[in-house]
């Protein structure tokens, strides 16, 4: 004899526990509360035997209820929430022109001032106009509208021949080319593009005996977005 | 009868279940958690340098550590949720664990936020009118030269009566 068995199910699966009526049924009903139509001959022994299994399943269906209920009773809800972070780009000085005093005899001492637009003015001094002084301009660089703090540390106090000798330096800046000759930024807004210069103009004193050479120093400036 | 009998188990056993069911009577009648995202979590804008962190704080507070520079025009923000259920209960508040969220930019950089921590910490109770609101906060992770861009994701809480 041939028995066809659909892939997947086992035929003992199929099999009823109780006079055609299987345990999982049970559960069913109870939970339902619908009578068991199950309508197969049993002998008494058979029906106490049902009630007893019937209990068991009803309170085990009865706990898998309260159970579930419980979990339900949890009531967990889940918040999501955006988060966002910008990261900028740094920001960038570049020294685009030094600060130039041009060429000068000594004359009776005095001093050289170059404004933060470039404009010369001396006292004592007898200047050459072979050289045109120029002011230092240094170029920021950085996030559109962004503000930064500018400091001069490390800027020298003197221009030196290299040797021995030497001239004492101060400086002062703007942020316009506005031609100060005193006073310092000390903090800077880049514009909608990210751009912004600082000037840097200063004053030289020079002695009436001043030795005769090329005279050196250096200009510090640093920014840092605040 | 053997009928009867039958029913007679089944009232038995209708009685077990008449004593278990009033508990999701009971659930029924609580007022489910919700929640609402009021504010999201920002780190603002900031300038990456030799890497580090930016933290922002439950309380809103921003601060950087390493090489990471703040800038004041773009401030962040600590997330807030509104939390609305039963009155005076208290909830627990789970919050994502390390190396779960990341913000990523859209040209492929990321960046990891972890340690979360929230106002109030680890549980919370509503008040009398069954309503609080939760703040939390989280580390991001930054590079050094971590690429310019903006960087965005999202993270989940869980909330849960006590």
């Amino acid at each position: 004899m041939l028995e066809f068995t659909p892939p997947g199910r086992h035929p003992a699966r199929t099999e009823s526990t109780m006079n055609g009526c299987d345990r999982q049924s049970f559960r069913l009903w109870a939970l339902s509360r619908v009578l068991p139509t199950c309508s197969d001959e049993r002998n008494p022994f058979q029906e106490i035997q049902m009630k007893s299994n019937f209990k068991q399943a009803s309170l085990r269906a009865a706990l898998a209820v309260a159970l579930a209920a419980a979990a339900v009773s949890s009531y967990a809800v889940e918040g999501v929430a955006g988060a966002t972070a910008t990261v900028i780009a740094p920001i960038a000085i570049n020294n685009a022109v030094d600060l130039n005093f041009g060429k000068f005899a000594p004359g009776t001492g005095g001093s050289i001032t170059v404004s933060t637009d470039g404009t010369p003015s001396s006292t004592g001094i007898v200047r050459s106009t072979t050289v045109a002084p120029t002011a230092a301009r240094f170029d920021v660089t950085g996030d559109a509208n962004a503000t930064y703090a500018i400091t001069y540390t490390g800027t020298s106090t003197t221009l030196s021949d290299g040797g021995t000798n030497s001239m004492a330096l101060a400086i002062f800046s703007d942020l316009d080319a506005g031609g100060v000759t005193s006073g310092s930024a000390s903090s800077g807004t880049l514009s909608g593009t990210g751009a912004q210069s600082i000037y840097v103009g200063g004053t030289l004193t020079v002695g009436a005996t001043q030795a005769a050479g090329t005279y050196t120093g250096s200009v510090k400036v640093q920014v840092e977005y605040n | 009868m053997p009928v009867l009998r039958l029913r007679g188990g089944l009232v038995r056993a209708g009685s077990v279940l008449a004593l278990l069911f009033p508990l999701p009577d009971t659930v029924a009648a609580q007022q489910a958690l919700a929640v609402t995202n009021t504010v999201p979590l920002a780190f603002g804008r900031f300038a990456a340098g030799a890497g580090g962190s930016v933290i922002v704080s439950p309380g809103g507070v921003r601060t950087a550590s390493g090489g990471v520079v703040l800038l004041s025009s773009g401030a962040g923000s600590a997330a807030q949720f509104t939390l609305s259920g039963e009155p005076n209960r208290t909830y627990a508040i789970g919050l994502p664990s390390a190396g779960t969220i990341v913000l990523t930019s859209g040209t492929g950089h990321s960046m990891p936020v972890q340690s979360f921590s929230s106002n109030p910490s680890g549980s919370g109770q509503l008040g009398p009118g069954g309503s609080q609101t939760i703040a939390i906060g989280a580390t991001l992770g930054v590079a050094a030269s971590q690429p310019v861009g903006s960087y965005s994701g999202s993270f989940q809480v869980f909330l849960n009566y006590n």
